[in-house]
């Protein structure tokens, strides 16, 4: 029973989370009416699945003893093979799970085919089904009580669609990482067994007749009868008197498997592969309390101090001097074709200036010191000959010196001692519960901005300009959202979201509004193609770095302010998308960005300044129903808005004064909530 | 007004010098009272005295109307965005505290700048003197409207101006809910006070247009030279003088036969940015011009002769008809032509650049008028004006304003509009 709700549990969570992930994508793109495609495309995989676990189960029991055996054993080794194949898939792609499956989605929903939707959903499902079929069904026929293995599958796989619903409603929280590691080492025990099993039929089929010599008398250890005999030889599968093949098979195989379970991982660059859980996650599902992400932001927000967040303020960008007072000290960093290693590699907490040389490295030309992904300082562009150098505030903690090119590109730099005196913040519960969900939903933007960029950059490749312009707005609504995160991230932003004034050299301007012109003004996407490659690197970029990034209170406030700045600035002037004239679902994405701060840093600021978080509430409110005014649905290219050009000059007005309304007293909230 | 708690250092000797040049200039000029005495006491005593550059912000009256007219001006209108009265309430005391410490040259916020949060005062005016600064609010009639339960508090007197000839009115120029007038002798102490009662009220009122004065037109003092206006002709030598209690009480201030007993005291403004078709009125022969407005351009003296500030006798008469045309501007505004009527006229010249299409000079006069019935004061004036007056060939009206200035505050309790506010 216990194996069977193990594997329902398992696969029927990785199902309902796949058909979480389609779902909130749906609905995040308003088309609820979608959904029902994607249940007829559940229910296909669903029955589909069962017919063959049933056809499998009476075909085996038509078949004389022997070759029962036989089919046994083939059903035993996929069903091996199926688990292996799940357990290292799950370790090495989850991550991406969520991101392909909306990329998928964006695809079917993007041709306009209901059928291509109800493919995708079957097709998700049916790979987890047909694995949960064969594997239970292997599990039933190495199973005693085959109504309690039956029982137990139903029972795991009605629990896992339960955690599954509660999951998409936000309700409940688990820590996926953990779950999927213990379930993985469960199954690979059962898998173990199985190959056991498939060795024992395959001789029984008269197909293996070496190494049948009895290797252990295990009824010793478990007299038949006992809970033990029963545990080990229901659960596991592990036969009283295994023969030297059968121990040998187990052991070849559970050993490895365990090991590549139980590894530990990597917890530096970022702790990334904590985090990989989590991202697999539907739009509100977050992990538990004692989440990776949490604990990182907690100890991010202690171990940062105040001139790191100055840094942060102004764009972590460059590398400019410090500020003087600190005592000045020296890092060497030679570039060379192996790497770049600083010397020293650890030095006390203070101002510190990274002196950069290149002899004669022709594959390297940079250096850049990071800090979980975001840059903090850099020196570009030293060919061989050249040096240059970038001083840094550095407070105690973990950095990383990078050199793109190099053999080994990343070395570990590590300041110690104790934080300046006096930036030093123990962050209260409060903070740390905003800064870990701004990293979750600055996480959930990128990776919805991924597949919606593909989808525009496929359309683009295609020539396909109407398509393109359609997938543009919506494209570029998840980056609205969290652009100034994006902003902090170096070259990033410009690559992706210049304008044509924001470029030095017209030749060298990329991203959306480059392809905007195209699709707009010049009517063609001839030579679109490199771009559209780049800005979908970009935001893989991107998604890479904000997985990492880390956040201050203040720094989210000042982010929320910015937004609405970025909306005064170039929204309301219409100079953002000057050519689409889609500014106003830029315009609501940025409103949107700032809201999911200001939501987060609430709770504080309700201890702080409790009439300020109520007036920026009602003022949101208020900005919110004067755009309200010019919404449509689909809309102007589909971007849920009317065209720009035709909100008239007063209309435009009354949105800037909404918006200065709000961003006055938003600006006071970051004094608020250091 | 005392010494400023909040400018310790004033009086240094970079202050006095620059006191001292701006009192030669304004000395050599001849102009203002006020200054000329505030220029003996700086010039003369030597001692930085800072009492003759700050206007009493409270009295009986709203300081800004029968104040010696300052140099500069900063006009706003503002529409209320809000519906719940205790938001206007809020608004209008804050914008009462605020005012009494701008007035007087503090800096708004107290206490340790936090470098976290945006400064509390925008700065500009940081260091300068008050500059004789005061802010005057006025209430338009759409104030009155259903949104506030005032209806009934509308005066009379409050009614909409009525069209009147010679106007091209911009409606993006004319109305609001609200209006402040902020004039001072320095332009940025002027534009300070506006744009920071402008973000103090940011979410309660939004801006609806605001117009800048760059030099005086008008004097409200008597035995001081009389400004020019943009057309090179002293305007405004017959004004109602700020110390004239009779003319005051008569024309200006509004009195105990008022139908809302919450505007005793107060006064209503009009203001109107006349548009001046400066290229047009530049190639007009000088005879023309002067026959235009009835007084020499020069001496300023009335064309039936004499000085000045002499009265213009418009019986007179030359070989070609009247000394003083029919139509001269100055005939037809005068109290003579129009049973006796005057308002209080405190004027400023403006330029907003050039007008665009037509590449010509966006400048005029920006015309403040005070008084206490605008339906017999300024309508009739300006209907007869529009109509007849040979000037409407050079000017247009352009922009249009009327409000209601409530009584001045008194304690600091007491804020701007409370007897509006008040009990009702």
């Amino acid at each position: 029973m216990l194996p069977t709700f193990v594997i329902g549990l398992r696969e029927g969570l990785e199902a309902s989370l796949i058909v979480g992930i389609v779902a909130a994508f749906l609905a995040r793109n308003g088309r609820r009416d979608a959904l029902r495609f994607m249940w007829v495309g559940v229910a296909t995989a669903v029955v589909v699945c069962a017919g063959a676990a049933v056809g499998l189960q009476v075909l085996s029991a038509d078949l004389p003893q022997q070759q029962q055996e036989g089919l046994e054993t083939v059903i035993g080794a996929v069903a091996v093979a199926t688990v292996t194949y799940m357990v290292f898939w799950m370790g090495s792609h989850a991550r991406e799970m969520k991101s392909r499956l909306e990329g998928a989605a964006a695809d079917s929903l993007a041709r306009g085919s209901s059928v291509a939707l109800v493919a995708m959903a079957c097709l998700a499902v049916l790979r987890e089904g047909f694995e949960t079929s064969v594997f239970l069904l292997a599990a039933f026929q190495a199973s005693t009580a085959r109504w309690a293995a039956g029982v137990g599958a139903l029972l795991g796989i009605l629990v896992a669609v339960g955690i599954g619903i509660g999951i998409y409603r936000g309700g409940i929280r688990i820590n996926m990482a953990r779950f999927f590691r213990v379930t993985a080492f469960v199954l690979v025990l059962v898998a173990a067994g199985l190959v056991m099993s498939a060795l024992h039929t395959a001789h029984e089929a008269g197909w293996l007749n070496v190494g049948q010599t009895q290797a252990l008398n295990l009824s010793g250890v478990a007299r038949p009868g006992t809970v033990l005999a029963a545990l080990l030889t229901g659960v596991l599968g592990i036969q009283p008197f295994p023969t030297t093949i059968e121990v040998a098979g187990w052991l070849l195989y559970a050993i490895p498997m365990v090991v590549y379970v139980l590894r530990p991982r990597r917890t530096s660059g970022g702790g990334r592969a904590g985090h990989r859980a989590p991202a697999v996650i539907p739009a509100r599902a977050v992990d538990g309390p004692q989440g990776t992400a949490t604990a990182r932001a907690v100890r991010a927000a202690r171990g940062v101090g105040a001139a790191t967040l100055a840094l942060f303020l102004v764009g972590c960008g460059s590398g400019g001097p410090a500020p003087a007072g600190g005592d000045a000290q020296t890092v060497r960093v030679v570039l060379h074709p192996d790497g770049c290693e600083p010397s020293p590699a650890s030095v006390p907490t203070g101002s510190t200036t990274f002196e950069v040389r290149n002899d004669d490295a022709s594959a390297v030309s940079e250096a850049e010191l990071q800090q979980g992904g975001k840059i903090l300082g850099e020196k570009e562009n030293l060919t061989p000959g050249l040096s240059g150098s970038f001083t840094l505030r550095l407070d105690p903690g973990t950095y990383q010196m990078f050199c793109p090119g190099a053999a080994t590109d990343t070395w570990t730099f590590t300041v110690s001692g104790s934080g300046a005196a006096g930036s030093e913040q123990s962050a209260s519960p409060a903070a740390a519960a905003a800064v870990s969900g701004y990293h979750r939903y600055v996480v959930d933007q990128v990776d919805e901005l991924v597949p919606a960029t593909a989808a525009f950059a496929g359309a683009v490749r295609d020539g396909d300009l109407d398509m393109a312009k359609r997938l543009f707005a919506r494209a570029r609504a998840p980056y609205e959202r969290i652009e100034p995160v994006a902003e902090s991230f170096g070259d990033l932003d410009p690559e992706i979201d210049a304008r044509i004034d924001d470029v030095e050299n017209p030749a060298d301007w990329t991203g959306f509004h480059r392809i905007e012109k195209a699709l707009w003004v010049d009517g063609s996407l001839a030579g679109m193609t490199p771009i559209a490659d780049k800005l979908v690197t970009d935001v893989g970029k991107l998604q890479r770095l904000v997985d990492s990034a880390t956040y201050q209170p203040a720094q989210m406030a000042n982010g929320a302010t910015e937004l609405l700045d970025e909306v005064a600035t170039s929204k309301v002037t219409g100079e953002e998308d000057r050519y689409s004239h889609t500014d106003l679902s830029d315009f609501e994405a940025n409103v949107a960005g700032a809201r999911a701060a200001f939501h987060l840093l609430q709770p504080m600021l309700r201890g702080t300044d409790p009439g300020l978080a109520t007036t920026i509430e009602a003022r949101f409110e208020a900005l919110l129903a004067a755009l309200a005014v010019h919404r449509s649905d689909p809309g102007y290219q589909d971007s849920g808005f009317v065209d720009y050009s035709t909100v008239t000059e007063p209309q435009r007005r009354a949105l800037s004064q909404s918006v200065d309304a709000l961003a006055e007293p938003l600006s006071q909230v970051a004094a608020k909530v250091a | 007004m005392t010494s400023d708690p909040a400018e310790p250092a004033s009086g240094g000797p970079a202050r006095v010098t620059r006191r001292r040049f701006l009192g030669t200039t304004v000395a050599a000029a001849g102009v203002g009272a006020a200054v000329a005495v505030g220029v003996t006491s700086a010039v003369g005593g030597g001692s930085p005295a800072t009492g003759e550059d700050t206007v009493p912000f409270s009295g009986e009256h709203q300081a800004g109307i029968a104040t010696p007219v300052q140099d500069r001006l900063a006009f706003a209108a503002f529409d209320l965005t809000t519906t719940s009265r205790g938001d206007l309430e809020r608004l209008l005391r804050n914008w009462t505290s605020a005012a009494r410490r701008m007035v007087v040259g503090r800096e708004l916020g107290r206490g340790e700048p936090d470098p976290l949060a945006p400064p509390v005062d925008t700065g500009e005016a940081l260091g300068l003197r008050p500059s004789r600064l005061t802010l005057t609010i006025g209430f338009g009639p759409t104030m009155f409207d259903d949104r506030f339960g005032l209806s009934a508090r509308r005066p009379v007197a409050l009614a909409d101006l009525p069209p009147l000839p010679g106007e091209r009115l911009d409606p993006e120029r004319s109305g609001g809910d609200l209006c402040i007038q902020a004039c001072a002798d320095d332009p940025q102490v002027a534009f300070h006070a506006m744009r920071n009662l402008a973000r103090l009220g940011r979410g309660t009122v939004v801006l609806r247009w605001s117009q800048l004065g760059f030099g005086r037109t008008s004097t409200t003092t008597s035995g001081t030279a009389t400004p020019r206006n943009l057309m090179g002709f002293k305007d405004g030598t017959r004004n109602i003088r700020g110390d004239d209690r009779t003319a005051l009480d008569r024309f200006v201030w509004v009195g105990d036969d008022t139908d809302q007993p919450w505007m005793r005291g107060g006064s209503y403004v009009v203001a109107r940015r006349i548009r001046m078709f400066i290229e047009v009125w530049d190639r007009a022969s000088l005879q023309d011009q002067q026959d235009t407005i009835g007084r020499f351009k020069v001496s300023g003296a009335p064309l039936s002769g004499g000085r000045e500030h002499d009265t213009p006798r418009f019986g007179d008469r030359t070989s070609n008809g009247p000394a003083i045309p029919d139509d001269a501007h100055i005939r037809l505004a005068s109290a003579e032509e129009n049973h006796g009527v005057r308002i209080l006229r405190r004027g400023y010249s403006f330029t907003d650049g050039i007008d665009t299409s037509r590449g010509e000079l966006d400048a005029g006069l920006f015309f403040i008028a005070y008084q206490r019935d605008p339906r017999t004061q300024f309508v009739p004036l300006q209907r007869r004006l529009g109509a007849h007056d040979a000037l409407s060939e050079y000017i247009s009206h352009t922009g249009s304003g009327l409000f209601a200035c409530p009584p001045g505050v008194g304690g600091p309790d007491d804020f701007w509009g409370r007897s509006l506010l008040g009990a009702v």
